[in-house]
């Protein structure tokens, strides 16, 4: 029996942990002789962006983190953001251990679970505009869709989480990014418009484990946690219907759709996913050509 | 050993002068942007990144210079409490741990510089940079500052070189 | 460990370490080599600390610091905040306790025009210490009033904290702000009250109003036109910029810089020479803070890693409560950490437990962000971790001691806690301005 630490890199009492609670339930309820995790808490007790070290080094021995914050230390792992096919197909076609043998070797860390597959971003904006053409738009950025706005024309400004809500309502930016789910959250509803639809890359959340941790739990505990793991990977329809949720909300709220059709939209899209693999292949080309026959097949022709 | 205590002031105080430039520079450069910004023109668009790097390089290049010229607020309360004695006793043995401490954890960030270096772990914002350039200025802090405690605890720095700011 | 040993232990070991004399930064940083030892799992976690200390660092909400700094000591060193508080000096005579009552009123228009409670208290207690204590007033009366002044400064906008606050609370800022002004003026008054009454009471400096009485009030009023007035426009630049849609809040921060530089230059007092002081001595302080940040914000992560935090908040959580109770533990809790811990780590470790219990049981969150403010005001001067308490150290001659920095806040310090309940206890004298202006 041994009690693994949980931290999460996500604020408390956001959507974003919705995955990390329900597994950390289902594994007390079902691994009861084998293993137990105790919740220790959120970025309040380990920055943000220092989570992936935590798990590194095994001061933390479960962490919950997008790749997004540990990209300093696993630049590979912002190809899971690309991804076309599902984390089930992952499973099947090598891309699961792909990425798990890319996070043993960078970071020291079992890549346990993949959650909030098919959670995709979208372009918010406060005024109307041409999603293809955003010259002399002002957008809020994160470096997950930094190159993907600036190819879009967009003048990008960077605005630390704390500070979004100001500048939207002061009209620094007219625009930011974030996924489907959590703009309540934020409370950037009041100011925000429009959505361009359709949504782009997909969201990450990731249960990773201490690599000394995992292969020290004895075969009882590991099984138990791996099914534990595809038990969670097959919950994203939670997330799904929270965010047909969050989508009715936002339109109730007055939230209007930009949509793209046709080419347009298959252009949209085809410069999202060049923007962010040309950016990978600067950063850190080892793993490129692999990761993107096994994450994205019909990008790689 | 005055020789030695002046080159170690003056580099102190060059670190220290180097740490307020950069602070003046992460004004230029957010009131460029701010300025620049209605005009499409991007000169500064890394500032953000370019304070937050700035803030901990400035902290950890100025904390050295801040002690030595006394300006580190401490609680004082006890020690003028104390007979003059037992104060000075206090007060050395509080800074010999505070030596022990510096040194302790000077060891510690050189660890982690060498361990980024080797790693090759990168810093990723809106430029990229290898993580351990942003991690030498935190062995300098310390080393310093465990040498200037080392030199009060010794009694080597005096009360008036201590209230001159 | 359970959390309240865990708690114990911390807190105990910076109390006992703080006593010794070693600099607040330090003592931080011994208690989290200890943390990491006990909590952290040893050398692997000790490592990790360093790097969490320098991370802390790398936040841009932490910007607006040095930036305010910055532009108190231009406005110090240039002499304009001497030639304006003089200006201010000569509008106000003839009435016991003069110059603190001077300095209670140029700390309130600092006020607006910083958003630093530590650049207001640096910038006066340099200009108007050593003078008050060179006409013959006791240091318990000279410097009660400038260190407590300069925690209204986060009251009235502009406001680095309440601006945070907002956003981490997800609160309007603009409502909190609003908000924020009549407390802030209230106690202002009382503060002018009690220095009339203690000097009628116990006594005024040795030496009378030193002030000519032939002028007459245009003569009096024509220095506040010309050396106060005209700085208003940097109130306006960094507000304006900000209301504008031109700057992000902490952006803003550094337009108010560049606006002080260019009135120093339209005043025809700024020079190389005081350009350069004013950096290195901008930059004493604010390292001296930001390395005290360091510290403290990994032991607040040590704390939160611990349980210590969780335990505390989850035990006064389960509990069923009304409104007012529960506003009454969001005080305590804010006044008993406050005492050890900086304003942004007390927002981060209580916020995630506070709001959603204040939302549970229908708590008006414009009220509940003003508490929140007036108690992180509170914070800035209790012992033995009051910021504002260490700049004033920083800043005065080296006789004066913390202790008896600390002793002269006590008056002030229950003013405060007076006007804190009275906005507890009667929330319409704060909100009825939010509720006037955004038709609530
Ligand atoms: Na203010
Ligand atoms: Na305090």
């Amino acid at each position: 029996q041994t009690t693994l630490r949980v931290v999460t890199a996500f604020p408390q009492g956001t959507m974003q942990n919705i995955p990390l609670t329900a597994f950390v339930e289902h594994v007390n309820e079902t691994c009861t002789d084998s293993v137990t995790l105790n919740f220790v808490g959120g970025p309040e007790a380990i920055p943000t962006f220092e989570l992936g070290e935590a798990v590194r080094r095994g001061v933390v021995d479960v962490g919950f983190s997008s790749q997004s914050f540990y990209t300093s230390i696993v630049p590979d792992a912002s190809a899971i953001r690309l991804s076309t096919n599902s984390a089930a197909e992952q499973r099947e076609n090598g891309g699961w251990e792909l990425l798990n043998r890319i996070h043993n070797e960078r970071m020291n860390a079992y890549y346990l679970a993949r959650t909030s597959d098919g959670i995709p971003f979208h372009l918010y904006l406060t005024e109307e505009a041409d999603p293809l053409d955003l010259s002399g738009v002002s957008l809020r950025i994160a470096p997950v869709y930094r190159a993907f706005f600036e190819d879009l024309g967009a003048t990008v400004v960077q605005i630390p989480p704390a500070e979004v809500y100001p500048a939207l309502e002061r009209g620094v930016v007219q625009g930011v990014g974030w996924t489907s789910l959590g703009l309540f959250d934020q409370g950037w509803d009041q100011h925000i418009r429009y959505r361009v639809d359709p949504g782009f890359y997909v969201s990450d959340s990731n249960i990773l484990v201490n690599l000394d941790r995992w292969n020290g739990l004895d075969a009882a505990a590991q099984d138990c946690l791996s099914e534990a793991a595809l038990w969670v990977e097959g919950q994203d329809h939670v997330l799904l219907d929270l965010q047909a949720e969050e989508l009715q909300r936002q339109a109730d709220a007055g939230v209007q759709v930009i949509a793209l059709d046709g080419e347009r939209r298959d252009e949209f899209l085809r410069r999202a996913s060049d923007a962010g693999w040309a950016e990978l292949e600067r950063l850190q080309p080892e793993y490129v050509t692999e990761l993107r026959e096994l994450l994205a097949p019909e990008s790689a022709e | 050993m005055q020789a030695l205590l002046r080159i170690f002031d003056a580099i102190l105080k060059c670190a220290a002068m180097l740490g307020a430039f950069l602070l003046a520079m992460t004004v230029a450069v957010t009131v460029g942007d701010v300025v620049l910004r209605p005009f499409g023109l991007r000169y500064f668009s890394w500032h953000v990144d370019a304070v937050e790097l700035t803030l901990v390089i400035a902290t950890f290049l100025l904390a050295p210079w801040i002690l030595a010229i006394g300006a580190h607020v401490r609680v004082d309360i006890v020690l003028q409490i104390l007979p003059a004695r037992l104060a000075v006793w206090v007060e050395r043995l509080a800074w010999g741990w505070g030596a022990v401490l510096c040194g302790w954890l000077g060891w510690l960030a050189v660890g982690e510089l060498l361990s980024a270096a080797q790693r090759g772990t990168l810093f990723i914002r809106s430029f990229v940079i290898p993580e351990w350039w942003i991690l030498t200025v935190v062995p300098y802090c310390f080393a310093a500052l465990c040498i200037e405690l080392v030199l009060r605890a010794a009694g080597l720095r005096t009360r008036e070189e201590r209230a001159a700011i | 460990m359970e959390w309240y040993w865990a708690l114990t232990i911390l807190l105990g070991l910076a109390t006992l370490l703080m006593m010794t004399g070693l600099p607040v930064a330090l003592v931080f940083l011994s208690v989290n080599i200890a943390g990491g030892l006990l909590f952290l799992g040893g050398p692997a976690g000790l490592g990790l600390m360093v790097r969490n200390g320098v991370q802390s660092l790398q936040n841009y909400s932490l910007a607006p610091i040095p930036m305010f700094i910055i532009m108190g000591e231009l406005m110090l060193h240039t002499g304009m905040a001497a030639a304006a508080i003089s200006a201010v000096e000569r509008l106000i005579r003839r009435v016991p306790g003069r110059m603190p009552i001077v300095s209670v009123v140029s700390g309130t228009m600092f006020a607006a025009l910083s958003g630093s409670s530590m650049a207001n208290t640096a910038m006066l207690g340099s200009t108007l210490l050593p003078q008050m204590l060179r006409q013959g007033y006791a240091p318990q009366l000279a410097i009660g009033p400038i260190v407590a002044v300069g925690g209204i400064a986060i009251l009235i906008p502009p406001s680095a904290l309440a601006v945070l606050l907002g956003s981490l609370a997800k609160l309007s800022i603009s409502e909190l702000l609003i908000a924020g002004i009549m407390p802030a003026l209230i106690m202002a008054v009382l503060f002018v009250a009690y220095i009339v009454a203690r000097s009628l009471i116990v006594g005024d400096a040795k030496e009378p109003d030193a002030v000519a009485t032939g002028e007459s009030f245009l003569q009096r009023a024509w220095p506040f036109l010309r050396d106060v007035v005209p700085l208003f426009a940097i109130f306006l630049a960094v507000v304006g910029s900000l209301l504008g849609g031109f700057a992000t809040p902490t952006e803003s921060a550094a337009v108010g810089v560049a606006a002080t530089l260019i009135a120093a230059l339209l005043y025809r007092r700024l020079s190389l020479h005081n350009l350069g002081h004013s950096m290195m001595q901008a930059a004493k302080i604010s390292g001296m803070l930001l390395f005290i940040i360091v510290g403290s914000t990994t032991f607040s992560q040590i704390l939160a890693f611990s349980g210590a935090a969780s335990g505390l908040l989850r035990l006064l959580t389960a509990m069923e409560l009304t409104q007012l109770q529960v506003i009454l533990i969001v005080v305590a809790v804010l006044l008993i950490l406050g005492c050890f811990i900086d304003q942004v780590s007390m927002m981060m470790i209580t916020l995630p437990f506070f709001i959603p219990m204040a939302e549970a049981v229908g708590v008006d969150m414009i009220w509940l962000g003003l508490v929140y403010l007036l108690c992180l005001e509170i914070a800035l001067i209790t012992p033995p971790f009051g910021l504002l308490l260490f700049v004033m150290k920083g800043v005065a001659p080296p006789e004066i001691t913390l202790g008896r920095i600390t002793t002269a806040v006590v008056p002030f310090l229950l003013i405060q806690l007076g006007v804190l309940a009275l906005i507890i206890g009667w929330p319409q004298v704060a909100l009825f301005l939010p509720d006037m202006l955004f038709a609530r």
